[in-house]
């Protein structure tokens, strides 16, 4: 009987799968099969059309390819241990981009001339998938936030040292790289962007919050303001600043040549800001709100002064919730300086709107792209640093 | 020594302290009893002038509590509350060390400080001080409570029901605790509570309020042999009454003395410290009526008899 049990267990625990692993593994393999993995443009204009694997690739690579990606479905499934599993997952995505890269070769013609060859739909399927199963299996290490850091910056080397030795240089995406020879200067003004606005966001943002936390005539006359400024679209955030700004620069010719104008950075950095202070604010205010009312009257019963309070108990204490805010301030900056790029503020905008205008899909991307990348670091970063500031408060 | 005088606080109109004048020695634990919202606890703060009061005075030692900045005097009083208050991103040692540093005593005073305090509340300090507040249990975390508002030996010790939140056996355990702490120490103690058990356990000296209006300030056999009409006589005139009464008399003060035996105890004694409510039960327990009472190293010095306790327990006239 209980070797029967035994037994039984022994079955559940080989058939139990991880739901997340199988699911993924199972978009990987069907996003390669019936999705094109690249797309052919007789020129960079015109939309392209679809190239499946097996028109890429002649069939018996073809199905060499996904009887390996069949082979990696397998192993991510089996529950090998975790690290095992990552290390095969790592091995997948280096695998799909050399087959991004080398398929394009497959794909031009040998006098190529205008022709293109971008990535499809199955490519970034098939990449989403992997980044799930990846995710997922990190996680499960439990280890330390600052660990979570350290594994994206070591993908990005790995990946940024594939691009780099050229294995995408036949792919669209990088010819219009090489033709832009601004993009590092763009990436510069979008991280400047992003960043010089936060930083003042901050210091006027922490305490206008500990002050509308103190006072309730305070919070009641700002944070209908900061809703309203919340709710103003960017692109007509940038058209109202234009007014100010533009007397401001003709008016006062030296601040103008400091680079106040209506249009450019000047605008872009103004309307961040404001976007900014909402989020700090609130998330301050709610911070030293939601605090235990009886650790702040501990904290006074002993006689620490309102400013020993503030410093030693309250904001220690508030420290997550507030960076949780300059959190969704940063991810949410770094997405609206792309809409900068339309007023001539620079950053990957730049390159989405001038992608936009000429049809170029693969200009949009080069735009786009690296703008999901910066997101996706700053709210990984900005996770590890909460995730410190918790350690010792959460029980 | 502690005056409260013609003390008044209106919230809104209401009257949450009304009139309160009361006066604790230097050295006594006083207790603060009343049902919940009968301003015993807005007394209780206006002491460290965590609510100042509408009109009237209060003096430490003389000394008005006005004529210091409010600060100076707060760091100059323990305060422990019932929701303990430790802060929970810093270790016991810090939490402990609060008042030391607000007051800047150098870093080996306030090392040598914590580790004597740890070990007045029998902490280990190798095992404790360097824990955070959520990983000692509730009793713990009290005891650290308490141990942080006495770090800069304050002569006056104020408490806000700190016992409220625990269990019967560990409240048991703390309150043994506090009496032999305030003992040792020679501290002034006010405590709040709506526990009138507590109140004559801990208390020489009980502060009946309700409504606002101080009623009547006693000890507290005195309390229970003669409470005022309406309020103290129900909150002392329950069954317990007679219970709670003879938890105020130790057994050494009622047994027989026997003289010139050193007979090995019998397996059921009583000891010479128990109080009489814990005798009554163990002869209650045993079905004896009487039973032979040992001391501290282990031998026989007396008896004490059904009858005795009874005497003790019962009304007078």
């Amino acid at each position: 009987m209980s070797r029967l049990s035994e037994s039984a267990s022994n079955l559940s625990s080989k058939l139990s799968f991880d739901k997340v692993d199988v699911l993924a593994s199972l978009l990987l393999f069907f996003s390669l099969l019936s999705l094109p993995v690249l797309t052919y443009q007789p020129n960079r204009l015109t939309s392209g059309t679809g190239r499946y694997l097996f028109d890429v690739f002649p069939s018996s690579i073809a199905v060499l390819i996904l009887a390996v990606f069949l082979f990696f479905f397998f192993l991510i499934v089996r529950r090998l241990s975790v690290t095992l599993t990552i290390g095969i997952i790592v091995v997948a995505m280096v695998g799909l981009f050399y087959l991004a890269g080398e398929g394009a070769n497959y794909v031009l013609p040998q006098d190529a001339g205008f022709a293109r060859v971008a990535l499809g739909s199955g490519f970034w399927v098939a990449c989403l998938a992997l980044w799930l199963t990846f995710a997922n299996n990190i996680l499960k290490l439990r280890a330390s936030p600052l660990f979570h850091v350290v594994v994206f910056i070591a993908m990005s080397c790995l990946f940024g040292l594939l691009i780099y030795v050229g294995l995408w240089d036949a792919l669209s995406l990088m010819k219009e790289y090489k033709n832009e020879l601004a993009f590092w200067s763009h990436a510069r003004r979008h991280l400047f962007l992003s960043i010089a606005s936060l930083v003042p966001a901050i210091i006027v943002g922490i305490p206008t919050g500990i002050w509308c936390s103190r006072s309730k005539i305070i919070k009641a006359a700002v944070f209908p303001v900061l809703n309203i400024l919340q709710t103003i679209p960017s692109i007509a955030m940038f058209g109202i600043l234009m007014i100010p700004l533009t007397y401001i620069a003709t008016n006062y010719p030296g601040l103008g040549e400091l680079g106040i104008r209506g249009i450019g950075a000047a605008p872009a950095i103004v309307a961040l800001f404001f976007y900014s202070l909402l989020p700090i604010v609130s998330n301050t205010t709610v911070g030293l709100d939601k605090l235990d009312a009886t650790i702040v009257e501990a904290a006074r019963g002993m006689g620490m002064n309102s400013r020993q309070r503030l410093f030693k108990i309250e904001l220690p204490l508030a420290a997550p919730v507030i960076l949780s805010g300059i959190r969704i301030v940063l991810v949410q900056n770094i997405g609206i300086v792309a809409v900068a790029g339309l007023i001539g503020g620079g950053g990957f905008g730049t390159y989405i709107f001038k992608g936009l205008n000429q049809t170029a899909t693969e200009l949009v991307m080069l735009g786009a792209i690296p703008t999901l990348y910066l997101a996706l670091f700053a709210a990984i970063l900005m996770d590890s640093i909460i995730g410190f500031s918790k350690r010792k408060i959460d029980d | 020594m502690i005056e409260l005088q013609n003390l008044n606080k209106l919230f809104n109109q209401t009257h949450a302290v009304d009139d309160v004048s009361l006066l604790v020695n230097r050295g006594e634990f006083c207790m603060l009893i009343g049902s919940s919202g009968c301003g015993k606890s807005t007394t209780l703060r206006m002491i460290n002038r965590l609510i100042e009061p509408t009109s009237g005075s209060i003096s430490i030692n003389g000394e008005d509590v006005k004529s210091v900045p409010v600060e100076d005097l707060r760091r100059k009083i323990g305060y422990a509350i019932q929701g303990v208050g430790l802060f929970p991103h810093q270790d016991i040692f810090e939490n402990i060390a609060t008042v030391p540093k607000l007051l800047k005593w150098s870093k080996t005073q306030i090392e040598q400080r914590v580790e004597e305090l740890l070990s007045l509340f029998h902490l280990d300090y190798e095992t404790f001080a360097h824990k955070f507040p959520h990983q000692l249990s509730g009793g713990q975390q009290q005891r650290v409570g308490v141990a942080r508002a006495l770090a800069a030996r304050p002569e006056l010790l104020l408490m806000d029901e700190p016992f409220g939140a625990l269990d019967a056996i560990t409240r048991n355990y703390l309150q043994d605790e506090m009496l032999r702490i305030q003992k040792q120490l020679n501290i002034t103690i006010i405590m709040v509570t709506h526990d009138i058990e507590e109140a004559v356990k801990l208390g020489d000296k009980i502060a009946v309020m309700d409504k606002g209006k101080l009623l009547q300030v006693a000890s507290p056999i005195e309390l229970m042999r003669k409470p005022r009409d309406g309020f103290v006589r129900e909150l002392v005139g329950g069954d317990d009454r007679a219970l709670n009464l003879l938890s105020l008399v130790k057994v050494e003060d009622v047994m027989t003395l026997i003289v010139g035996t050193a007979k090995k105890p019998q397996s059921q004694h009583l000891n010479d410290k128990d109080n009489l409510r814990e005798a009554l039960s163990r002869l209650l327990w045993v079905g004896e009526s009487s039973l032979p009472v040992i001391n501290s190293e282990g031998k026989i010095i007396g008896n004490v008899a059904l009858a005795d306790i009874l005497a003790k327990g019962k009304k007078q006239k």
